[in-house]
């Protein structure tokens, strides 16, 4: 059914072949049998010459939790001449199949020149790291440029997963001190991230609670973010849930419009 | 048929000999307040049958605060500005019909595919790519043919295009000018599409746009149909205006892909019959922007390079991804149409200093 799949370096074969292929979401369904079955080969897809079947072939690795290719997938994550989402999804489907990790591979990562990548990795390392002051330094080193006193990384996203990470696995007073500097940053997402960070790092070190206070109160709290709060829906789904819940009847309260519209 | 039936009781009370200033104003009023009065009632209607938007379209626009919000607005925008040119403008000018049909066109297909998803609302699947992109194509198409017919000699469109600043004529043979029109079409009805991803983002920019290429066809009148195509962009105008009070932050209603596609076609099209094609491009250049980074992000960057070239696209995505609140977007977006729409005109009046 699928021969076209080994048609490795014939791209135009290949796309002719496609025609054939089932869509990304069907073929990650299938139970890895179902997938042998149809007669597709692993190997087809993963040294496709077009990069969103072996796109596909990541995905399956991860799905499936394919263990004979766990190499496989840390030699993608650092091959810099793979296609950059390829990157991203071979770190993130070595999470999602369950394999190890360790701290080093994962600072080499913190490397990779595409975002999503460095993004990834910070993810992976506030997940597998462990407090310690070690790598609380190198992560605040990867961060700070300390002789210029600024930041390397530009990319907000991943400057987020830099905070949190620090709030995650950060040692004090380290992590404080980075902390403390990025509270004063620019955007109000970082600050805020900064904020849930210090929590993290209060809840970890219970005798750093007042010097954290301190950095809190010089966190600006203007921003250019706001959430709307529809009153109306946010008051009937109170009713409806207060009338599941309560036995007894709740005190009647009504909307004062002197007050505002605050039922 | 609507044309006889104007003429021959309408016309009674609207003398369209009449002057242009004043049909213009009327245009204007009778459109906004045609879309004012009208969308309440259509929105319960739309509500009552269950056309609102799906779910997954928000891309982390407080999801809560869109839910159940009826989509489809767009049918009421092309009701209240086709009604006054209908009432006030020359019908039998040829570059009217064009502007009108080319509307009516895209605004089927944008319906077309709002009624899809909105029956397939658990998946949210409307017309595909593929098929879109076809129907495009042939109103693009048939626009041009019109458009070329109105105004070709021997075989080729000897109307000049019209260079912004330095002003000198500038002729392109026919098989140019055909494949810049199509592109130029489908660019920019896919671009105000793109653009209609917040609360008032689309409609008031599309309503400056219009107002400024009305005003620059008065001002700058080479053809005779130019003060006919004003009344119709008039039209348009009000009725974005018009939409825009149902439509601004928190929105009461979306244009969906009905008035998303209408408003681009009846743009572009206005522009090509007026041939000020790269006014357009100046005066609607922050749906320029919109759909050349959507295309860039989306063709160049995923599919060809397999990356991400912009932080999220859109343009108001980034915005919005990096902190921005809906309404602070919007607004900022809004001053840049005007900025624009400033400097398309002003392009075209260097001349008079």
């Amino acid at each position: 059914m699928s021969d076209h799949l080994h048609l490795r370096y014939n791209a135009k074969s290949f796309l002719w072949g496609l025609r054939h292929l089932p869509s990304e979401g069907r073929i990650l369904k299938m139970s890895f049998q179902e997938f042998c079955v149809a007669g597709y080969k692993m190997e087809s897809f993963l040294s496709c010459p077009i990069w969103y079947v072996r796109n596909i072939g990541i995905k399956l690795i991860g799905a499936h939790s394919l263990v004979e290719y766990e190499e496989f997938l840390k030699l993608k994550c650092q091959d810099r001449k793979e296609v950059p989402i390829i990157r991203r999804n071979a770190l993130r489907n070595i999470q999602t199949a369950g394999f190890q990790l360790n701290s080093d591979f994962l600072f080499g990562c913190l490397n990779d020149p595409y975002w999503e990548v460095r993004s990834e990795a910070l993810r992976a390392l506030a997940h597998n790291s462990t407090p310690a002051d070690e790598t609380t330094a190198k992560l605040v080193n990867k961060l700070f440029n300390v002789e210029r006193s600024s930041l390397r990384e530009t990319n907000l996203e991943v400057l987020m997963h830099y905070v949190a990470s620090l709030g995650i696995f950060g040692t004090s007073p380290r992590a404080q001190e980075a902390l403390s500097l990025l509270a004063k940053h620019g955007n109000w997402l970082i600050r805020a991230q900064t904020a849930i960070a210090l929590n993290h790092l209060c809840r970890r070190f219970p005798d750093t609670a007042q010097q954290i206070t301190g950095v809190l109160e010089t966190i600006d709290p203007q921003s250019d973010g706001i959430h709307p709060v529809f009153l109306l829906k946010k008051t009937l789904a109170h009713t409806a849930a207060s009338i599941e819940s309560s036995s007894s009847l709740a005190p009647l309260s009504f909307i004062d419009l002197s007050q505002g519209w605050q039922p | 048929m609507l044309f006889l039936i104007r003429n021959h009781s309408l016309s009674l009370w609207f003398d369209t000999s009449e002057g242009v200033i004043f049909r213009l104003s009327a245009t204007l009023v009778l459109s906004g307040l045609i879309a004012v009065f009208l969308l309440p009632i259509f929105i319960r209607l739309l509500k009552a049958r269950g056309l609102i938007e799906p779910d997954k379209d928000f891309q982390g626009l407080s999801p809560s605060s869109k839910r159940g919000t009826p989509i489809m607005g767009g049918v009421v925008v092309m009701l209240a500005s086709f009604a006054p040119p209908i009432l006030l403008a020359k019908l039998d000018t040829a570059a009217v019909q064009v502007i009108l049909f080319s509307a009516m066109f895209f605004g089927c297909i944008g319906l077309l595919d709002d009624v899809l998803k909105a029956k397939n609302s658990r998946r949210g699947v409307g017309l595909s790519a593929v098929q879109k992109y076809s129907l495009q194509f042939v109103g693009a198409l048939i626009v041009l043919f019109v458009v070329g017919r109105m105004y070709s000699h021997d075989n080729s469109v000897k109307v000049p295009y019209v260079i912004p600043f330095l002003m000198t004529p500038f002729y392109l043979g026919t098989t140019a000018w055909f494949t810049i029109g199509t592109l130029l079409i489908i660019f920019f009805t896919n671009s105000t599409n793109i653009t209609d991803g917040m609360d008032g983002l689309l409609s008031f920019p599309a309503a400056i746009l219009s107002l400024t290429l009305a005003i620059i066809s008065l001002i700058h009148n080479r053809q005779p149909s130019n003060p006919e195509v004003s009344i119709v962009l008039t039209a348009f105008a009000g009725a974005f205006l018009g939409f825009l009070w149902h439509n601004s932050y928190p929105a009461s209603v979306f244009l969906g892909d009905t008035g998303s596609l209408m408003i681009g076609a009846s743009l572009s099209s206005a522009a090509i019959v007026l041939r000020l094609e790269l006014i357009l491009l100046i005066g609607g250049f922050l749906f320029v922007v919109q759909g050349l980074s959507s295309v860039i992000q989306s063709y160049l960057g995923v599919a060809l390079l397999g990356r991400r070239i912009f932080f999220r696209a859109p343009l108001h995505h980034t915005w919005h991804f990096s902190g921005l609140s809906e309404p602070k977007i919007v607004i900022r977006m809004w001053l840049f149409s005007l900025l624009c729409a400033i400097l398309a005109t002003c392009s075209l009046l260097v001349h008079l200093d």
